[in-house]
């Protein structure tokens, strides 16, 4: 039976062609994913659906209803629900509170005294299953605000299933999920969901997640569709992999040896003997959240010239450890040393005139400067360098900036503002640039490009320290590694090394 | 008609005192997050000070205009850099709390210095004759204020859209963290925003000396209707600032002219109304 249908739907945001005329119907039941480079207009099209805007033109049928000009809560109550790729928890509330709300609301009890005792249990039993589903039940008495961003998003989609819609779209519900997770999380969640006759239409790049899920792929590319079909189908069309899949799968290549890397001979006679050079140094850190201990006593050294790269299952305190090197939440106890000075007591910005740049995983892009002046801005506060980086270096690593350079940053999307962050940081020259889950929501292809830039950047003399859930791309670009679990580092050592340690993969990567 | 056209100037007039005084308000809650209660008092400082240094300089008006708003712009200064910087992270109570302690402290200074009666206005010599409008003598100083208020707004949208300055108000105002993280000195930038705004403020006090009593209670009035004017067009916008003021300077004169006996209600039922339709103000922008 079909659920939903649009006609010639089309958005444009001044010159963007967000969506430009796309025509498709889903069918109950089905399991759709749609994939697409980065800017494809997959997030446009999808908020065309939900109602977050309204399309120029074209319409909406929702169970044969035109809803085109319908706003958001007239769609959820017809049965439409979301995640957003940004989140939307409350963050004050527990776990468990931010899942029993929308339950609630959907048992219509909210505001009816006299059941209390009885919804008691009912509603606790149906809350109780979605913080199984996924993986949250552990934590359901922690305050969201406390759950590390990959668990927030697992919160987000919680919500959004316990609001049981009858058709659920996710925009990359497994971005910033430990890779290993994923899969059999959003397993979890399509069985649920199957048993209460949800119909799915996901946003995704993991390619595992996307083929081994879905029932039908549809493809975008410059705000049309350009393929649609099964995952055997759209596997093997020629274009998709042109645009979209690219041709070397990155689970194949290790990184190549950093000796064998040509080397740069101005640094290399600049810095000395690269291997004992210590550009980064943390002893024995400590760092809150409030009341919470995130990082328990946390040392590592990250050598001038090399990538590092912190792994981990999500909330063990990846990401605090690169605040608290930024000085964005800074350590209570311990010593961080930068090219042997002592920042740990420093401010954000006098870190990062001393040359440290920072790229955060939600990429926290200015919304209402454009592309130029977002990667212009370090370059007014922080004297610029004799060859350093500049906007035609930038452009070049990331063409796409290019094109978008003076559109606003508020209409980028996702990927694209990903690219703009790590070209904002680049910007101010750092000699050491922390990496905050970078080949999160990029297509396969724009990885394959990261890659390359993160050594292109690495040639460039820049020492690199990233924290990321992808164990392939770490092993393609990284030459140590830093496992943490608990606030704690559990190992140090080179990545091939940890790669070929299956045991230890098992022990702190996997489920 | 006439009359009606007549009375609109007279609006637009009253408008831009209103405008400077929100504008100021509005930047730095835009960029700060402070509700700054005591907004009202720096602009009754700006008229003092200037009246001050007008009998000090030998009654140049021009002069008092310029060295009283940038006094006051210093007190703006040590306000923010020893006083707000410490309530920045409490909540709004806290923020009101200190700056109505600011309010208080101000009119007793004011009262303790000058004495509580009003001080005769000085009127600059060249734009004290009236004009025939419409049929009426309408002041030339009331045209120069006229003047002035558009030219302010224009300055500070040149300030904040085309130099690197605004843009990077504008970056930390939208998210401070990362502004520092790339090396923005947030701290020093919110400390120049403040004294922008108290500037602002202090010039509207200082322009308002001729035809209007410098007392006082008068940072009380203009607060209040400077923070309607401010939720009216949406905290945190300038443009919504301007049109706000300009709807109010209107509502204020038609108000007093055709309805007398209601035209203290007219402004909170326009918030009121403004309020339920767009909680968020014609110009400001939705919280997420």
């Amino acid at each position: 039976m079909e659920l939903l249908r649009v006609e010639g739907l089309k958005k444009y945001f001044g010159e963007i062609h967000a969506v430009d005329g796309i025509d498709l119907k889903f069918e109950e039941g089905v399991f759709t994913s749609i994939i697409g480079p980065n800017g494809a207009g997959k997030t446009s099209f999808i908020n065309l659906l939900t109602g977050r805007f309204f399309p120029d033109s074209g319409k909406i049928f929702f169970k044969g209803e035109d809803i085109t000009r319908f706003p958001i809560h007239r769609r959820v109550k017809r049965g439409i629900g979301r995640s957003f790729q940004i989140t939307n928890i409350l963050p004050r509330l527990t776990v468990f509170e931010n899942i029993a709300i929308p339950t609630l609301s959907r048992m219509n009890k909210s505001l009816n005294l006299l059941s209390r005792f009885k919804r008691l249990t009912s509603v606790r039993k149906s809350v109780e299953e979605i913080l199984q589903t996924i993986g949250l039940l552990e934590k359901s008495m922690l305050p969201a605000a406390a759950l590390s961003h990959g668990d927030q998003r697992l919160l987000e989609i919680g919500m959004a299933l316990a609001s049981n819609p009858t058709l659920l779209i996710l925009d990359e519900p497994t971005a910033g999920m430990n890779p290993v997770e994923r899969i059999h999380i959003l397993k979890n969640i399509k069985q649920l969901s199957m048993e209460q006759k949800t119909t799915f239409l996901i946003v995704e790049h993991d390619m595992d997640v996307v083929f081994s899920l879905s029932d039908r792929i549809i493809v975008l590319h410059r705000g049309k569709v350009l393929a649609d079909g099964r995952p055997e189908e759209i596997k093997e069309d020629p274009i998709v992999r042109e645009v979209y899949l690219g041709d070397s799968p990155l689970t194949t290549t290790p990184r190549p040896s950093s000796l064998t890397l040509p080397v740069n001979e101005k640094q290399a006679s600049d810095s000395g003997p690269p291997t004992t050079h210590k550009i980064l140094e943390l002893q024995s850190i400590d760092t809150f959240y409030g009341l919470s201990h995130i990082l328990q006593g946390i040392s590592l050294e990250v050598n001038q010239g090399e990538v590092a790269c912190l792994l981990g299952r999500n909330g063990v305190g990846k990401t605090t450890t690169l605040r608290s090197i930024m000085g964005l939440t800074p350590p209570r106890s311990g010593v961080i040393r930068f090219k042997g000075q002592d920042i740990s007591r420093k401010k954000p910005y006098e870190i990062a005139l001393l040359g440290i740049g920072y790229v955060p995983d939600d990429r926290r892009i200015f919304p209402e400067l454009t592309v130029r002046q977002n990667l212009e801005i370090a370059q007014w506060v922080i004297p610029s360098v004799q060859g350093g980086w500049d906007l035609s270096k930038v452009y070049t690593l990331f063409p796409k900036l290019k094109d978008l350079e003076n559109q606003k940053g508020r209409h980028l999307s996702g990927g694209e503002q990903k690219m703009l962050a790590i070209g904002r940081a680049l910007m101010a020259n750092p000699t050491l640039l922390l990496l905050d889950e970078p080949s999160e929501g990029l297509s396969p292809l724009l990885v394959q490009i990261l890659r390359e830039a993160i050594q292109n950047i690495q040639r460039e003399g820049v020492t690199i320290l990233l924290a990321d859930q992808n164990l392939n791309f770490a092993r393609a670009v990284a030459d140590h590694a830093f496992i943490l679990e608990k606030g704690r580092i559990q190992y140090k050592g080179a990545m091939e090394e940890l790669w070929k340690n299956e045991a230890l993969v098992k022990k702190y990567l996997a489920i | 008609m006439r009359t009606f056209l007549f009375q609109g100037l007279v609006g637009l007039s009253e408008a831009m005192y209103l405008w400077m005084v929100a504008a100021g308000l509005s930047l730095i809650f835009g960029v700060l997050r402070v509700l700054n209660f005591a907004h009202g008092s720096l602009y009754m400082l700006g008229a003092y000070l200037t009246f001050y240094f007008f009998g000090l300089l030998g009654h140049n008006f021009w002069l008092g205009l310029v060295i009283g708003p940038v006094f006051v712009a210093g007190i703006g200064l040590l306000m923010e850099r020893f006083f707000l910087r410490l309530v920045y992270r409490l909540e709004v109570a806290y923020q009101l709390l200190l700056t109505f302690a600011f309010v208080l402290i101000f009119n007793d200074l004011v009262k303790l210095i000058w004495g509580p009666i009003y001080q005769a206005p000085p009127m600059p010599p060249g734009l004290d004759s009236s004009l025939s409008i419409l049929g009426q003598a309408y002041p030339l100083y009331n045209l120069f204020i006229i003047l002035v208020g558009p030219l302010i707004a224009l300055g500070l949208w040149f300030l904040l859209e085309k130099t690197r300055w605004g843009r990077l108000i504008v970056a930390s105002a939208s998210d401070r963290e990362m502004a520092s993280a790339l090396g923005v000195n947030v701290p020093r930038l919110y400390t120049w925003v403040f004294m922008l705004g108290a500037w602002l403020a202090a010039l509207g006090g200082a322009l308002s000396i001729p035809i209007r009593p410098v007392s006082p209670g008068m940072g009380e009035i203009i607060i209040i209707e400077a923070f309607i004017v401010a939720v009216i067009g949406g905290l945190g916008s300038l443009k919504g600032a301007f049109i706000g003021a300009i709807l109010i300077g209107l509502l204020h004169v038609y108000g007093v002219f055709y309805v007398p006996v209601f035209e203290m209600a007219l402004a909170f039922i326009l918030m009121a109304v403004v309020l339920i339709l767009r909680p968020w103000g014609l110009f400001g922008t939705r919280e997420a």
